[in-house]
Order: C-alpha cells, then sequence, then structure tokens
C-alpha cells in the first residue's frame, strides 16, 4: 500500500494537510506542517489542490440544500409530531435531586475498582489454559451500543449476558460503548441479527447498537 | 441557562423567549424543558448541515428529509443529554451518523467499511492533473459519487463542516488515525477521478 513516508523529519505531511487546508490543525502539527511547506513545492502543490477542493465540496454540497420551502415543511411536520411525543425529562427533573450523584461515582469507581482486580486475577488463571501456539487473537463481532442514561447497572449486566457480549471500549463523547460478541464467526450474519436483535428489544435500556 | 432554572421559571410562570443571543446549547437546554419555540429556532439554524450531511451519505432527498426529521425528534426527546464535552455541531452530526446507519439498514444498504485498496503513488497522479477537475463542481459531485460512504463522509465533514479530525472521529465513532487513514485514501481516489474527467 502506498502510504506516506513515516519518518516525521523528512516525511510529507500528507494525513495532516487536509486539516491544515480546513484551518483546524493545532499546535504542534500545524508548525510541523508549515516548516514543511516552507521548503517543499510538491506538498504546496498538493496544499492548492486540497484547497480548490475544499471550496469545490462546499459549492457542491451546498447545491443540495433544502431550500425554505423543503426547510419549512419538515419544521411543520416536525412540530406536529412533537406535539404527540412530549420530551423524555427525566434528566431535568433529576437535576433538582442531585444529592446522591457523589455518591454513586464512588460506588462506580469502587466497582470499577473492584472489577479490575477480579478481570485481572482471572487473566492470570486463564493464562494457564492458553494453547502452546500462544494467545489467540481478540474474536468476535464488535458493536458500537448506547445505553439509556436511565439503565440501571444490572440491566446493563443483563443485556450483556444475554449475548455473551465483553464491553471492550468507551464510552466516546456521545456515549458510546464498543461491546464484543463472543463465540459468534464473522459470516454468521443470522446469529449477529439475532444477537443485535435482542439488544435493540431491550428498551429503556439500549438506546442504539450498529456493527462497529 | 442550566436546565434547573429553566424550570423554576416554567414553574413560576415567568416569560422565558428565546433570543437571538440563544446559541446553539443554551437552545438545547431549553428544548430539553419543553420549550418548543427553542426546538424552533434550533431546527431553522441546524436542518441545513444535517441535511447535507444526511444527503450526501444516502444521494436521495426523501431520505435525507427523514433522517432530518429523525435527528430533530431525538433532539426534542433527548436535548437532556448534551452535556456540552463536544460541540452542539458534533453532537448533532453524531445523532445524524447513527440515523444515517439505522435508514441504510431499514433500506437494505450496507453502511460497509471503505476498501483500502492500492492506488498509484499521489505522486504519479498530479495534483495540477487534478486541479482542473476540482474546480469544476460539477466533476467533484459526479467523483464524490463515486466515493465509498465511509470515504464520503469523511471528506464532507472536513470541508463542508470544516471539522477537525479529532471532531469526525467522535462524530463517526473510530479512531482518529482512521479518520486520516481514510482522507488519505478518499483523496487519492478523488485526485484520479477528477484527472481522468479532466483528460476526458
Amino acid at each position: 500500500m502506498n502510504r506516506p513516508m513515516t519518518d516525521e523529519s523528512t516525511a510529507h505531511p500528507d494525513e495532516l494537510l487536509p486539516w491544515y487546508a480546513n484551518g483546524t490543525l493545532e499546535e504542534p502539527e500545524r508548525a510541523r506542517v508549515e516548516a514543511h511547506l516552507a521548503e517543499c513545492a510538491r506538498c504546496r502543490e498538493e496544499l492548492s489542490f486540497l484547497t480548490t477542493l475544499a471550496a469545490s465540496v462546499r459549492s457542491a454540497d451546498e447545491s443540495g440544500a433544502p431550500g425554505e420551502f423543503g426547510g419549512e415543511f419538515g419544521l411543520k411536520r416536525l412540530l406536529r409530531e412533537v406535539g404527540q411525543s412530549p420530551p423524555n425529562r427525566a434528566s431535568a427533573r433529576g437535576a433538582h435531586r442531585t444529592w446522591w450523584r457523589p455518591a454513586l461515582a464512588a460506588v462506580a469507581v469502587l466497582v470499577i475498582a473492584v472489577q479490575g482486580v477480579v478481570i485481572g486475577r482471572l487473566y492470570q488463571q486463564t493464562t494457564y489454559l492458553q494453547p502452546l501456539s500462544g494467545p489467540a487473537a481478540a474474536a468476535g463481532v464488535v458493536l458500537q451500543v448506547r445505553f439509556d442514561p436511565g439503565a440501571r447497572e444490572s440491566d446493563i449486566r443483563a443485556a450483556l449476558q444475554s449475548v455473551d457480549g465483553t464491553l471492550v471500549g468507551g464510552p466516546g463523547a456521545l456515549g458510546v460503548y464498543r461491546v464484543r460478541l463472543r463465540g459468534l464467526a464473522d459470516d454468521d450474519a443470522a446469529a449477529l441479527a439475532r444477537r443485535v436483535a435482542e439488544l435493540r428489544a431491550r428498551r429503556g435500556v439500549v438506546d442504539f447498537v450498529t456493527e462497529d | 441557562m442550566a436546565i434547573e432554572d429553566t424550570l423554576d421559571e416554567r414553574r413560576a410562570g415567568v416569560v422565558d423567549p428565546v433570543t437571538e443571543t440563544d446559541d446553539g446549547a443554551n437552545l438545547l437546554s431549553r428544548i430539553a424543558a419543553g420549550n418548543e419555540a427553542a426546538l424552533t429556532r434550533f431546527y431553522r439554524d441546524y436542518h441545513g448541515r444535517v441535511y447535507a450531511f444526511a444527503l450526501r451519505r444516502l444521494g436521495n432527498p426523501t431520505d435525507a428529509a427523514e433522517v432530518v426529521n429523525e435527528v430533530m425528534m431525538e433532539v426534542w426527546r433527548h436535548a437532556h443529554r448534551y452535556e456540552g464535552r463536544a460541540k452542539v455541531q458534533t453532537w448533532l452530526l453524531g445523532i445524524c451518523h447513527h440515523k444515517v446507519i439505522d435508514l441504510m439498514r431499514r433500506r437494505g444498504r450496507h453502511a460497509g467499511e471503505a476498501l483500502e485498496e492500492d492506488l498509484p503513488d499521489p505522486q504519479e497522479t498530479s495534483a495540477v492533473d487534478a486541479l482542473a477537475g476540482a474546480q469544476d463542481a460539477q466533476m467533484v459531485r459526479r467523483c464524490l459519487d463515486e466515493l465509498s460512504d465511509a470515504h464520503r463522509q469523511v471528506v464532507h465533514l472536513a470541508f463542508f463542516e470544516e471539522l477537525s479530525y479529532s471532531e469526525i472521529a467522535t462524530i463517526v465513532a473510530c479512531p482518529e488515525g482512521t479518520v486520516k487513514t481514510r482522507m488519505f485514501h478518499a483523496k487519492q481516489k478523488l485526485k484520479h477521478c477528477l484527472a481522468g474527467l479532466a483528460a476526458d
């Protein structure tokens, strides 16, 4: 595969130039790109291409805007549906009763610490059961899952156990976790669909599920 | 204004009109308290960019409008989930990303990973050759349509929404390195496509 060189002192910063072109690159990467551009005609030409491309993408995508009529039509539909569906204000109401949050946070830290010790011990035990060929690569399909903010830990645990899933990442800024499904072949689409359906059926616990 | 302040004012019957100075985060606080005027203003401020992102992904104005409605209903129901850790734009486009994937599944389409196939080194496809094509929005639109969904979304978020690679990684829920790699390959493919069209 043709990729940019990796020696930072001499490499063309191909992977950073798009974000230099859109003005979002932060220091120290910005300074590194500017220093490189001062010496490299090839990258200045590349930047010129990206700047032109960016302007054309904006022009191309703006031409598909919904327009005044489409936007107001959509707003009327939205307000009609909103009238039939009150907002979920669970968290807003809860904001007046926040005394339990520090205690909950402390319990959560304690649970995580205990889980760390337990998992560490389990790992130490299971390493003795590894095949002589060495540890197997982590197998199974990974899902992106967002849990309902009101879901209890016991509900989340039950949901994960129902699909033989384990948390392997997250939460991200949007509250999305990564869940690995154990004992599932990559090409077993039917079994995967059943487990995804099992999670989606847990309304009030699982808010969103998709493949990673 | 905090959510609890808004609720207190509503209980006390204080009129709390949405003002021109309300930003996205303020509007979300008011929406969380059930303020439909705030939702109207939020819709007018943000529906265009949600529509543009959905349209670029789905290629169908009807489906894109459906996604806008689903995203705004999600905002109405769950505005209280916005915690201010990301920009409103990032939070909103993250919701849109998931709604697009949901709709693709309902339509029987695969949101598939980008195929990072080998193409000749970018140096062999001169930026100058591709530049001629890049100046033509029609050619750019045609070449964008030929990209995979994963590549298209990164190009749109970088050049239309002008987001950083870390913000894009948050929206599409993948590592920052993956965003950079997708952009690298998307740029290669666009260059090839544009140079080919410009040569015709």
